[in-house]
């Protein structure tokens, strides 16, 4: 016999190729799996700049201002609308009716070119969600948006995937908190209620295809 | 002429020199040339795959109401082709028939280069193909499931697994032919490079008895595949209500066509191997006169297939269905193709009834030929003519292929024989080491049925 | 589910400087972005493997415009539905238009409208579209350079009272016209104006001139009528008030029972029309021998016996019959002669009318509604072309470069005249021969007013700020009577100051909101068909060819031709697309030796023009259709070089046929782009039928398929809350408002005359037309065709990711997002209505069309199925209203496009609890039938089989 066709240490190399070829293969189906999970697809908690330095916290908890009050469409529409730059002059043209922090406001309003928000809620558009219906039966702002009277940029809390909401749709009327109930206390107040609340307003979870794509 | 399974007596050294040797006797002229040819081939499939996949499946002929086309018709046909490795070499293997040693390797490559070509068309027909993997069940974030009273997540699941076992089988069975390739190839590149797939065989009495385990359980394994894969794929078409499509014949029917069609390719395959390689000492009159035989069985089969769709059709008493049988086949447009379909499919096969011609290699590869155009066309009768006429005559059309149709089909022809001849080039034709094994037993006399 | 609202200004001065980029919704308007949507969720997704792609890949954030300050009546999101009428050649239809932030996208019928009731015709559903046709002009231009409307306009305010000006323009019905034409003149003295439309009415006044010494207007009352003979008159598809008649005669002609009356109908017209489908005895007869029936006719119902010698005998026991029912039945049946035919034979039906006692009763007639009718036309302006005596002339709309007889060589015509201003919505063949040019408003974009047919006043007001530097009619003729800047609003307003007053209670603001002033119909007059009644004799018709020209039922005269919905419109009988043909019955074609798609070669004299042949059964022999409105050699790229232009061998008069004619084929052939190309159901009880007395006999005949099947599958009806569409086929003509309705509502693309050749049409609603020939007769079947979403839908099962399913109440959804395309659906769906995209069909919409899209539908990307939902989005919609205000839905609340669209209420759509509404209670009738119910799929659409009502004495 001549010397050996393969070294000694081949037969570990090999099993180490064989191991590593089969992650490999493995990490293809896995690694976009868990990406899509990730907030980084979701978007989830990106605070965008906006054009207005607008800050909910002082609106909200400050001032105590109701969402509807600005975002009234949400009880007519489909979309919840952003306020006019005429409802921001309804206040501002009286209290700081010349901090700088408003200038694109005012630009706005005197030059009658609307201001150009960023969106931070974005469905595909083949996803129809209507915000009407959902405040007609008492979903609050809340579940989906989040505190948002707690952020000073508003970014978006839940995935807003299409699993995140038939969770809701298919979890059952037991588990639709009841509203104007401060959200760490859903859980107590399920509890007690079960699906009365749901009950009350007679919520019906759609999960047929056409709710959400037409 | 003699019946004999091998003639002669070879050493297992002679045995060694004529198989192995294929493998690094350098390609000729000729060879060059038709590999350039389906490398070219197979160029011009990838680039149309692309243009498709980029313009949209409308650079296709499909329209309403004929939705499926030739992406499904050489699907079956691929697929179809694809039996006939897997019956011979594991349920030939189950019932012990030796003949079958000088043949399964190839008609094992054969098998996965075909299923190979037929994997390509379902991904490739889809409206969106990027979203094909939505057909196999994962816990996606939309929470949905596919739907698994559609016949085709079953295809998904059918075909892929057929594509693996095969390729195992395969693989399994040439470890031994790879190890000696690794002791006995000139050149310690090639010997190395055999060796990394050899999987480092030691030919002990042990491994051997792990090796012939593992082999059966394969055997075992694959076995029942040939029955289901084209089961499920026939019921892409029995599950829906289309006149000629609403059958309950169509899984032994298509199975039976299948086999039907992969001997026809393995005839058509064999005979200029055998030829070229000079392998008529070990691929014998006898290996091509049973593939002949089998032909001939199946041929019935499938006849009786078309037999039963005709009966039914005027039994079922349902307007469509006898139109479908009675006029719109024979009659209606692209007639031909049924015409060339029967000829091909009944007539022909009937003469294997005589000796003479399952014994004559030219007639065998003119007839194998001609039952791989009659299966095409058999598909072609089944979905596209079917679709011409289906309930509303108001929906009537008639269907013909664009220029992108046919090249993908010839591509993938150029693509199968591009991956064939490179099998020729790097490995065993014959199963070596099996060869050896049969040299054995006909010298003890072992009785062979 | 919309509201209507009134004046449309408020919201207009309130929207940013170009409504069409940015009218300022939380939603882009752009379909680009949810397009663009759709694709990166292909790739993206595809990549990544994701269900919801919120933002899985980086494309820039999409941007949120909020207005900058809100009209009251405006919430974004919520669609607003405003009145307005569209004219065509002077007559009014009135419209309601949906509009989502200022942007016109869906044109409904007016039920407040006399013209209307609610329904339309293709035309009006398919106007919306021109309004964002990329093509349209968009500023004026002076030989060929653009230059300023305002100053054109001033300097045409200013000019010094011109000598030789000359209007040509559509005929006109409009009062506030009628009084700025008078100022015209007033300030122009000798100005004349020339009403011309390739399809106008002048015989039909010429006619009552005959017959009552002065130009009047029939009003015919179908709703009274029980025998009705039309001569060559498609009054259900094909006349000024179409809308309204056929709706009038489907409420006398529809059966509610086996025991119920029902109307009878003659007709004698060379080609098959919608009209003609319903006919119980279509006598087919060449445009001229029509004036031979008339006269026949006329002498039956007088007594005397008619005149045998020039009538074949089928002709003659189709006359006596027709008489025969008439007498029987004096002041309840009625005739109408086709607009086209000459003079004479409308002072014949005069006559026939009176002789039956149908005038005043079921027949009235008023003053014509439009202007001038016996004045200036076409003609008059030629021969003062020829003589030099025009110095100016305005075109208005109409295109006489392309649509006058070859004989005047009107371009030449045209070089006389020093000083030439057109104005029209397109460069079209008329624009790009004259010296100045004006884009005209859009009616969308206008102020105006209009009569209706009955003469009733419809306004006019716009949806959407005009787009491009554009002015209306009105505006233009104010200019020429010294208005330094026309204001549409400002004059509308002048012109009703008073009439709202007179009104009463009712207000301005009211009328608007009607769209219709009320109570300004034309009053009767009183008539009898003294000594002028007794008919010139009429000339008889030759044995030799003739030509026959039809107003094309999709682009009408060339005026739509640059729609593209109008184009891909399959016609009612012949299914031809993107195009006209030689349309010949079965022994002209063999007498010629030619098949579909053969070239023929049609020559008149020096004229002559090649169609490919289509034959049609139940036409009239030796005689060839053509329809006029194709080949267009300029109009945008929709139009141009469409068909073939059989203007080229029209005569000046009669314009409605040529004869003689030399019919020569020429051996070549030319490819027709149809849907349909079986039209016999081979036995198979697709679409049924049955002559009344049948239906009297047996009127269960239809047992057999309807009613429950054994099934293994488990019943849908979770619970009573189902949808359905009851379809009544003996009320529909074919003529496929539907269609357009549906492909309006629903973003659905055009593929163009490859894309229909080929089989890959994408229309979600279709209509199936079976010829039944018997003898001479061919009965004409029309069965609109759409998802029939079955209780135990075919498609369902073999979808293999759940992209169509069904829902709980009843509707088989289709879910493109999560369609791959495998495409077995449609080969399981036995009834063939799923449409697949086999390219990106929406790829490339223009901008300004992409406005149009109904922003509650997907726009469809590449390789996904679609199919008629029943308009699921408006059901949706009417249920968020109906759960936010906690009640269920009521009856007639949520109507799909194409019933709303129907002229006859053939299609009925709704709840099927819902006793007492016609979706359900027709489905309880004797006649009602499921396509293909044998196979158990239960469809949720029925059909009610078509009854015949034929003349007992006729049959043998």
């Amino acid at each position: 016999m001549i010397h050996p066709l393969y070294p000694h240490w081949s037969n570990t190399v090999y099993r180490a190729v064989i191991v590593a070829v089969l992650l490999g293969l493995a990490s293809l189906v896995l690694l976009p799996w868990l990406y899509v999970r990730t907030t980084y697809n979701t978007n989830q908690f990106v605070p965008w700049d906006q054009p207005v330095e607008f800050d909910h916290r002082h609106h909200v908890r400050d001032d105590g201002i109701e969402c509807l009050y600005c975002h009234s469409a949400a009880e007519r529409s489909p979309s919840a609308g952003v306020p006019t730059t005429e409802v921001c002059m309804g206040c501002h043209s009286q209290i700081w009716s010349d901090s700088p922090l408003l200038e694109v406001v005012r630009r706005s309003y005197f030059s009658g070119k609307p201001i150009n928000w960023r969106r931070v809620h974005d469905l595909p558009d083949f996803t129809y969600f209507n915000h009407s219906v959902h405040v007609a039966r008492g979903i609050d702002c809340v579940n989906c948006h989040g505190d948002v009277g707690s952020m000073a940029r508003v970014v978006q809390v839940q995935p807003l995937t299409m699993g995140w909401c038939v969770d809701c749709h298919r979890a059952g009327t037991q588990h639709i908190p009841p509203p104007n109930v401060p959200r760490d206390s859903w859980e107590a107040s399920l509890q007690m209620l079960g699906d009365e609340p749901a009950r009350n307003r007679d919520v019906t979870l759609l999960t047929t295809c056409t709710a959400c794509h037409r | 002429m003699s019946k004999a399974l091998l003639i002669g007596r070879p050493t297992d050294a002679a045995l060694g020199d004529q198989l192995l040797g294929t493998t690094w006797r350098r390609g000729g002229r000729t060879w060059w040339i038709v590999f350039a040819i389906s490398g070219a081939l197979t160029l011009m499939l990838f680039s149309l795959i692309t243009y498709t996949v980029v313009t949209g499946i409308g650079v296709w002929g499909n329209m309403i109401p004929v939705a499926w086309a030739f992406g499904i018709i050489n699907f079956v046909w691929w697929i179809g082709i694809g039996h006939a490795g897997t019956f011979i070499s594991a349920i030939l293997y189950l019932f012990e028939q030796p003949w079958r040693t000088s043949i399964n390797r190839l008609a094992e490559a054969m098998t996965l280069f075909a299923v190979l070509q037929a994997a390509m068309y379902p991904v490739l027909h889809l409206g969106r193909p990027w979203f094909g993997y939505w057909l196999f069940p994962y816990p996606s974030q939309m929470e949905v499931w596919p739907n698994v009273k559609s016949a085709l997540p079953w295809d998904a699941a059918a075909v892929s697994t057929y594509f693996t076992v095969s390729l195992l089988f395969w693989y399994l069975g040439m470890i031994p032919d790879l190890a000696s390739l690794r002791d006995s190839a000139p050149t310690r590149r090639r010997r190395f490079i055999y060796g990394l797939f050899a999987l480092g065989w030691n030919g002990k009495a042990t491994t051997w008895r792990h090796y012939r385990a593992a082999y059966l359980v394969l055997a075992g394994i694959a076995t029942p595949l040939v029955l289901s894969v084209h089961s499920v794929v026939s019921s892409d078409f029995a599950i829906g209500l289309t006149p000629g499509w609403h059958s309950t014949i169509f899984p032994p029917y298509f199975v039976a066509g299948a086999i039907f069609s992969g001997f026809a390719m393995v005839l058509t395959l064999l005979i200029p191997v055998r030829h070229i390689f000079k392998l008529h000492n070990v691929v014998t009159e006898k290996h091509l006169e049973n593939c002949a035989k089998l032909t001939l069985v199946t041929g019935l089969i499938v006849a009786y297939g078309y037999i039963t769709e005709w009966f039914l059709a005027w039994y079922s008493g349902n307007a469509s269905e006898i139109y479908q049988a009675w006029i719109a086949r024979p009659l209606g447009p692209r007639a031909t193709v049924f015409w060339i379909t029967m000829i091909c499919n009944v007539l022909v096969p009937q003469l294997f009834w005589w000796k003479r011609v399952r014994r004559s290699v030219l007639a065998l590869f003119v007839m194998s030929l001609l039952i791989n155009i009659g299966m095409w066309g058999e598909r072609f009768m089944i979905i596209v003519q079917s679709l011409q006429r289906e309930f509303l005559p108001s929906m009537w059309s008639s269907y013909a292929p664009t220029w992108v149709d046919i090249g993908i089909f010839v591509g993938t022809m150029g693509f199968f024989l591009f991956l064939f001849l490179l099998f020729l080039r790097l490995l065993p034709v014959v199963a070596v080491s099996e060869m050896r094994e049969l040299r054995h037993d006909l010298e003890r006399g072992v009785e062979h049925g | 589910m919309t509201t209507r609202k009134h004046d449309r200004l408020r919201v207009l001065s309130s929207e940013p400087a170009e409504p069409e980029f940015s009218p300022g919704v939380d939603e882009p308007p752009s379909e680009l972005d949810r397009r663009e949507m759709m694709k990166l969720l292909a790739a993206g997704a595809g990549l990544a493997g994701v269900g919801s792609l919120a933002g899985c890949m980086e494309e820039p954030r999409e941007r949120i415009m909020p207005r900058v300050t809100n009209p009251p009546e405006l919430t974004p999101g919520v669609p607003l539905s405003y009145a307005t009428s569209m004219v065509i050649d002077g007559f009014a239809t009135g419209l309601l238009v949906q509009t989502y932030e200022a942007r016109p996208t869906k044109v409904e019928g007016n039920p407040d409208h006399p013209a209307s009731l609610g329904h339309t015709m293709t035309y009006h559903q398919a106007s919306v579209l021109d309004l964002y046709d990329p093509h349209r002009a968009r500023g004026p231009l002076e030989a060929g350079t653009p230059t300023m409307l305002d100053r054109l306009l001033r300097n045409i305010a200013r000019r010094e009272p011109m000598t030789g000006l000359w209007f040509l323009m559509h005929p006109q019905s409009s009062p506030l016209l009628a009084d700025l034409i008078a100022a015209v003149r007033q300030r122009h003295p000798g100005t004349r104006f020339a009403f011309h439309s390739p399809l106008d009415r002048r015989q039909v006044y010429e006619g009552a001139r005959l017959a009552f010494g002065r130009p009047l207007e029939a009003q015919y009352r179908f709703t009274q009528a029980d025998v009705v003979v039309s001569l060559d008159a498609d009054f259900m598809g094909a006349m000024p008030n179409s809308v309204r008649w056929a709706y009038d005669f489907a409420q006398r002609r529809r059966l509610h029972g086996p025991g119920g009356q029902m109307s009878r109908l003659y007709l004698a017209e060379p080609r098959p029309s919608p009209t003609g489908s319903l006919a119980d005895h279509r006598l087919p007869a060449r445009p001229s021998e029509i004036a031979l029936l008339a006269q026949a006719l006329l002498s039956a119902v007088q007594g005397a016996t008619a005149p045998s010698g020039n009538l074949t005998p089928r002709q003659q026991r189709w006359v006596q019959a027709a008489a025969s029912d008439l007498g029987s039945r004096r002041g309840r049946s009625l005739v109408i002669a086709g607009d086209r035919q000459p003079a004479a034979v409308h002072a014949a039906v005069h006559a026939i009318n009176q002789a039956i006692g149908a005038i005043g009763s079921t027949v009235a007639f008023t003053e014509p509604a439009i202007l001038e009718p016996l004045g200036d036309g076409l003609p008059e302006l030629a021969s003062a072309m020829q003589s030099g005596q025009v110095q100016t002339l305005v075109i208005v709309e109409t295109n006489p470069v392309y649509t006058a007889p070859p004989e005047l060589d009107f371009p030449a015509l045209l070089a006389k005249v020093p000083e030439t201003l057109y104005a029209g919505d397109m460069l079209d063949e008329t624009a790009r021969q004259c010296q100045w040019f004006v884009p005209l408003s859009h009616y969308m974009e206008s102020w105006g007013d209009a009569r209706a047919y009955d003469g009733s006043i419809s306004l006019i007001q716009p949806l959407i700020r005009r787009m491009y530097d554009s002015v209306s009619v009105w505006e233009l003729v104010a200019a020429f009577a010294g208005d330094e800047q026309p204001d549409g609003h400002r004059l509308v307003r002048q012109r009703y100051a008073d009439e709202a007053a007179d009104a009463g209670l009712l207000t301005w603001q009211k009328h608007l909101q009607l769209g219709v002033i009320p109570n300004t119909a034309l009053p009767p007059q009183q008539v009898s068909a003294g000594a002028g009644a007794a008919p010139p004799q009429l000339s008889g018709a030759g044995s030799s060819f003739e030509v026959s020209f039809e107003e094309s039922p999709s682009v009408y005269d060339g005026r739509f031709a640059a729609n593209s919905w109008l184009q891909e419109l399959p016609k009612p009988h012949t299914k031809i697309t993107w195009g006209n043909a030689a349309v010949v019955s079965p022994a002209t074609a063999r007498e010629l030796g030619v098949g579909n798609e053969d070239v023929v070669r049609l020559v008149r004299g020096a004229f002559h023009v090649d169609l490919p042949v289509y034959v049609l059964p139940g036409h009239a022999d030796r005689c060839v259709t053509v329809e006029l409105g194709y080949g267009r050699s300029a109009g945008g790229p929709v139009a141009e070089g469409v068909g073939v232009n059989v203007y080229r061998i029209r005569p000046p008069s009669p314009a409605s046929h040529a004869s003689p004619v030399q019919v020569i084929a020429t051996g070549g052939t030319q490819r027709l782009a149809y849907t349909q190309k079986v039209f016999d159901q081979h036995g198979r009880d697709i679409a049924r039928y049955a002559e009344a007395a049948f239906y009297q006999a047996q009127p269960q005949f239809t047992e057999a398929q309807r009613g429950p099947l054994p099934s293994w599958l488990p019943e849908f009806f979770e619970n009573n809350y189902q949808w359905g569409m009851t379809i009544d086929t003996m009320i529909c003509t074919g003529c496929s408002s539907c269609v357009v309705a549906c492909q309006a509502e629903n973003n659905i693309p055009v593929v163009g005359k490859k894309g229909v050749i080929d089989d890959r049409e994408m229309h979600w609603l279709r209509i199936d037309t079976y010829r039944e020939i018997s003898g001479d007769d061919v009965e004409f079947i029309h069965q609109p065709m759409l998802c029939q979403h079955c209780e135990k839908a075919p498609c369902e099962y073999v979808c293999p990711v759940y992209a169509t399913q069904h829902s709980p109440d009843g509707l088989n959804e289709m879910v493109y997002n999560r369609c791959i395309g495998t495409r077995f659906c449609s080969n399981n769906c036995p009834y063939k209505v799923r449409r697949f995209n086999w390219f990106d069909y929406t790829e490339d919409t223009p901008k300004t069309k992409q406005l149009q899209f109904n922003p509650n539908v997907t726009v469809r990307a590449r390789g996904v199925m679609e199919k008629c939902t029943f308009c699921v989005q408006r059901i949706r919609a009417a249920e968020i209203v109906a759960r936010r205000e906690r009640r269920e839905i009521q009856p007639g609340e949520v109507a799909t496009a194409c019933q709303q669209a129907c002229p006859t209420g053939a299609i009925q759509f709704g709840l099927l609890h819902h006793n007492g509404t016609n979706v359900v209670e027709w489905r309880k009738e004797p006649r009602a039938y499921a396509v293909l119910h044998d196979l158990g799929t239960r469809p949720r659409v029925m059909y009610l089989a078509k009854i015949t009502n034929p003349n007992p004495e006729l049959d043998d």
